[in-house]
């Protein structure tokens, strides 16, 4: 079980925060800017020719003796979307510190509070520069055990190629929403023209971007030949404490780069390191940075 | 710079297997990550240091070919030719004598010898050995070091460096035969003696086993010195002092010098004296104090005067007018009816030096006939009573009258003094004690036909006695030594033994210890001293010219003080023991001068007689090879050192150093 129930109860108490809501096909418990045919009132206007005279409101004309038109709150449901980042080098790290068992509890929580607060989830794993597996479309708290076994069935594997699997996400008729990309980025092309093909397309992105403690601080020295996981690239290096403070500062100048994009973008960023507790991640961090509220 | 050894950097070839040592070493270990993205990422970045981290990346096959070519080079052995009088094994013969303190040479000509013995030892080859001879009134083997042995080597001139010159001469010819044996010692095929001294050798010294090379320092003949200084009694009776001082000036142009002369520090006396060149001048003082002094003379030099040999411009000289000792004898013989001589005795006490003795004149007799009177001793003491078969009395009552000296008593007749019962008739049967005065005096068939029966008295101790009764005995009684001959010398043969001049030498001087240094005129330096005391005194102690106290040992009356080396003024102090528990010191004086023309005489030698050879001065000629391997060797172990370090570095534990912020 990717969380216990008293998690859930916590979850449950929780809203993902859309600052731009999209038009949904089906009523859902979001209000919408635009003026729909939902029950509830929100304003009047003068008729014109042409009108529905069903949405005449004759009390109005019986006082006023002119003629206005009813307008009502449109309530939409929110499209959320989950893309779960399934390569090789997700596979990395041991127990509670594993990136991608990790990034399957992030992906579960996030998807336990779309389907309490009604929202419409989808979740994708992506791997390759390929959607390699989807959960359909899903709605309502009682869907919650399909999304968990959904992603409890997921495995990392092979190579990562974000820029094309999002971008073939995009092409396929999805209805923007706001998107959730779980991911430690390790994959060739830049994040930036990843994050594009979403943000044309009119998503709201959230990136979570997840790293091993390991990876941050690599416990290396001497001279060694690593290996990449994913691809088998092989890099020469001959660590010694002057090399190991240049990685360090290289992972956190790589970071700023991505926040920067993130920023300039209006991409939420939440940089995240497998031996914080998640639920705390979810619980507190996204609280705090407004991707979620309760 | 030459190789020694060439076929040493065959040795260089080891890098080829140092080169594939390393690169072996290299072969790294294969480790999984998870992306070397950022591994990547951070190399292009380095890519633009390039060289650098090329270098740094092979720093350590850099710092380990940097080692062994160090060592190759120290095995070609590479060595600079440096020119020195000698190579090969050498002895050297430092002269330390007097003359050697010439400041002509800077600081002093022994320094600039000292810095020629070094510059031999420092080029010394690893084949060879080297000796240094100090060579002074005492000469001895300084140091001795071979080569290849560095901490030799560097003993050896630690000592060359403390060595400093004496003030005494120098005793060549025994410093040439330790040479030789030094030489002799050694498995080396030939041995060179270099001679470094100011030439002041004496003619007829012997060959030496080798070749002999001479190596002068100093250039100055300017020197002016106090060559004589000597204090006399007027007359034996007045105490007044005459004073003679000598200043010689050794140089080859007139100089002008002050003589100053000091009484116990007070100046009595300054003159300025112009010397001709190789001439001297004598100064004669005689209106000086009638009294105990100590007398210093000093030269100093007007600003145009140029004197090389501070040592010789200052001596004392000890005056002590009552180191003489004075003994009044009375005699049967004086005062018989054709007053006489007592001829054994005044012969005896002729012959002692330092005793002044005066016979009690028959004018002295007492008016009744019986027994005379002596000068008052409160007036005229004398510090030893001889009387022989005779006391004096006391002119009123006519009873025997001892005086409060010292006394020697022969045949005494009845006196207050001593308890006496008639004679006896000694046996042959001779009992000799062990008192000092008995010291090498053979007693054997010495004849006494009659002797008082005097009884020993409470402070005497028997020196010769037998059954029947003493025959000689002394002590001390009333704060005065007393000695007593039992018999009468006429009574025995014994005045005409060996024995006899033994005897009373001896028992004068425990009578009246002659107290002192017997050095009126000063020593020369290194000259032993002959210091005799009472033994009331239970120790001395000798405080030298530096102020360094020493405490001889001496045997009960005395004995040879030798350790006179340096020039000056000597305080001996005789510790006596009060009964206040403390100690009174009572002092005498005595002093070293440098009076030694063959020291004084500073002129170099152009050359040195050794054998049947005149040695002029040695030009440098031979070439020594001086080897810099140690230095590699050193260096060598400095890069191993660093090898260790950027190596430990690079492996040390990465939870030591600096986290990361979180990003």
């Amino acid at each position: 079980m990717l969380f216990d129930e008293s998690t859930l109860r916590k979850l449950n108490q929780l809203t993902l925060v859309a600052s731009r809501v999209r038009a949904g096909v089906l009523k859902g418990e979001r209000r919408s800017t635009r003026r729909g045919s939902s029950i509830e009132f929100a304003d009047y206007r003068a008729y014109t020719a042409g009108d529905d005279l069903r949405r005449l409101d004759w009390n109005v004309y019986a006082r006023l003796d002119r003629p206005f038109i009813k307008l009502l709150e449109e309530e939409e449901d929110l499209s959320v979307h989950i893309l779960l980042d399934a390569s090789q080098s997700m596979d990395w790290g041991e127990g509670e510190t594993h990136k991608f068992t990790y990034a399957q509890r992030l992906a579960a929580a996030l998807g336990a509070i779309a389907l309490s607060s009604g929202d419409r989830l989808s979740v994708s794993v992506l791997r390759g520069g390929q959607i390699a597996d989807r959960l359909p479309l899903l709605r309502s708290a009682n869907n919650l055990m399909r999304l968990l076994t959904f992603l409890e069935s997921q495995s990392p594997g092979g190579n990562t190629d974000l820029g094309q699997a999002l971008r073939n996400y995009t092409l396929a008729a999805h209805r923007p929403g706001l998107a959730f990309l779980i991911s430690d980025l390790f994959s060739t092309g830049s994040v930036q023209d990843a994050l594009t093909h979403l943000l044309s397309r009119g998503y709201e992105v959230a990136l979570l971007h997840l790293l091993s403690p390991d990876e941050l601080l690599p416990p290396l020295a001497g001279d060694l030949r690593l290996v990449d996981s994913e691809t088998g690239q092989q890099v020469e290096v001959s660590l010694d404490a002057g090399m190991r403070q240049a990685y360090q500062r290289g992972v956190l100048e790589w970071r700023a780069e991505i926040l920067q994009a993130c920023l300039s973008r209006s991409v939420h960023f939440l940089a995240l390191q497998t031996d914080q507790p998640w639920d705390q991640v979810v619980l507190r961090e996204m609280r705090r940075t407004g991707m979620v509220k309760a | 710079m030459s190789l020694l050894a060439p076929l040493g950097l065959l040795f260089g070839l080891l890098a080829l297997p140092v080169l594939v040592l390393y690169m072996l070493r290299l072969r790294r270990k294969e480790v999984l990550v998870s992306s070397t993205l950022l591994w990547q990422r951070l190399l292009r970045d380095r890519q633009a240091n390039t060289p650098w981290q090329k270098l740094r990346r092979n720093i350590l096959l850099l710092v380990q070919l940097l080692l062994l070519a160090l060592l190759v080079l120290a095995l070609a052995r590479p060595a600079i030719p440096t020119p020195l009088i000698a190579s090969g094994s050498i002895v050297v013969l430092l002269d330390a004598s007097a003359s050697m303190s010439a400041t002509d040479a800077a600081p002093t000509r022994f320094a600039a010898a000292s810095l020629e013995a070094q510059k031999l030892l420092e080029g010394l080859s690893d084949q060879a050995v080297l000796a240094v001879i100090l060579v002074d009134h005492q000469p001895r083997l300084l140091a001795q070091a071979r080569g290849s042995a560095t901490a030799e080597r560097q003993a050896a001139l630690q000592a060359l460096e403390q060595a400093e010159p004496s003030a005494t001469g120098a005793d060549w010819k025994t410093a040439f035969a330790l040479a030789a044996a030094t030489a002799a010692n050694w498995q080396t095929p030939a041995t060179t003696f270099v001679i470094i001294s100011d030439g002041g050798l004496p003619p007829a010294l012997p060959a030496l086993p080798g070749e002999v090379r001479y190596l002068p320092v100093g250039g100055s003949d300017h020197n002016l010195a106090i060559s004589a200084l000597s204090l006399r009694q007027i007359t034996p009776t007045s105490l007044r002092p005459e004073l003679l001082a000598r200043v010689t000036n050794y140089s080859s142009v007139g100089q002008t010098v002050v003589l100053s002369i000091y009484i116990d520090e007070e100046l009595v006396s300054a003159q300025q004296l112009n010397l001709p060149a190789a001439g001297s001048q004598v100064i004669i003082l005689n209106d000086l104090p009638a009294r105990a002094g100590v007398y210093r003379a000093e030269l100093s030099s007007p600003a145009e005067t140029v004197d090389a040999l501070p040592l010789d411009d200052l001596a004392y000289a000890v005056y002590n007018p009552r180191a003489s000792r004075r003994v009044l004898v009375a005699s049967e013989e004086y005062f018989s009816e054709t007053p006489g001589m007592n001829i054994f005795l005044e012969q005896i006490l002729a012959s002692l030096s330092g005793i002044h003795a005066y016979r009690v004149s028959p004018d002295a007799q007492a008016a009744s006939g019986q027994g005379f009177q002596i000068p008052d001793p409160a007036d005229d003491p004398f510090d030893l009573y001889i009387f022989d078969g005779v006391l004096p009395t006391n002119p009123q009552t006519g009873a025997a009258e001892l005086p409060g000296g010292n006394l020697l008593l022969i045949n005494p007749p009845e006196n207050p003094l001593l308890e006496q019962h008639g004679y006896f008739t000694p046996t042959q049967e001779i009992i000799l004690s062990d008192h000092p005065v008995l010291r090498e005096i053979d007693w054997r068939n010495i004849y006494i036909a009659r002797a008082r029966q005097i009884w020993l008295p409470s402070w005497g101790e028997a020196v010769v006695r037998d059954d029947a009764g003493m025959l000689v005995f002394a002590g001390q009684t009333g704060g005065r030594r007393v000695a007593v001959l039992t018999f009468d010398l006429n009574d025995s043969d014994l005045p005409l033994k060996v024995a006899f001049p033994l005897l009373f030498a001896r028992l004068i001087d425990y009578l009246i210890p002659a107290q002192g240094t017997a050095a009126p005129d000063g020593l020369a330096p290194g000259e032993p001293l002959a210091i005799q005391f009472d033994p009331v005194y239970r120790k001395i102690e000798v405080v030298t010219p530096t102020g360094e106290v020493l405490q001889p040992t001496l045997e009960e009356y005395g004995g040879m003080f030798n350790q006179t080396q340096v020039l000056g003024l000597y305080t001996v102090n005789y510790l006596i023991p009060a009964t206040d528990g403390k100690t009174y010191r009572q002092p005498d004086f005595f002093a070293v001068n440098l009076f030694d023309p063959s020291e004084s005489q500073i002129n170099p030698a152009a050359t040195i007689q050794v054998g049947q050879s005149s040695i002029p001065p040695t030009q440098e000629q031979a070439i020594s090879q001086r080897e810099l391997w140690r230095w590699l060797a050193g260096l060598a172990l400095l890069v191993l050192l660093a090898e260790w370090w950027i190596y430990h570095r690079r492996q040390f534990n990465f939870s030591f150093w600096h986290k990361p912020e979180k990003a």
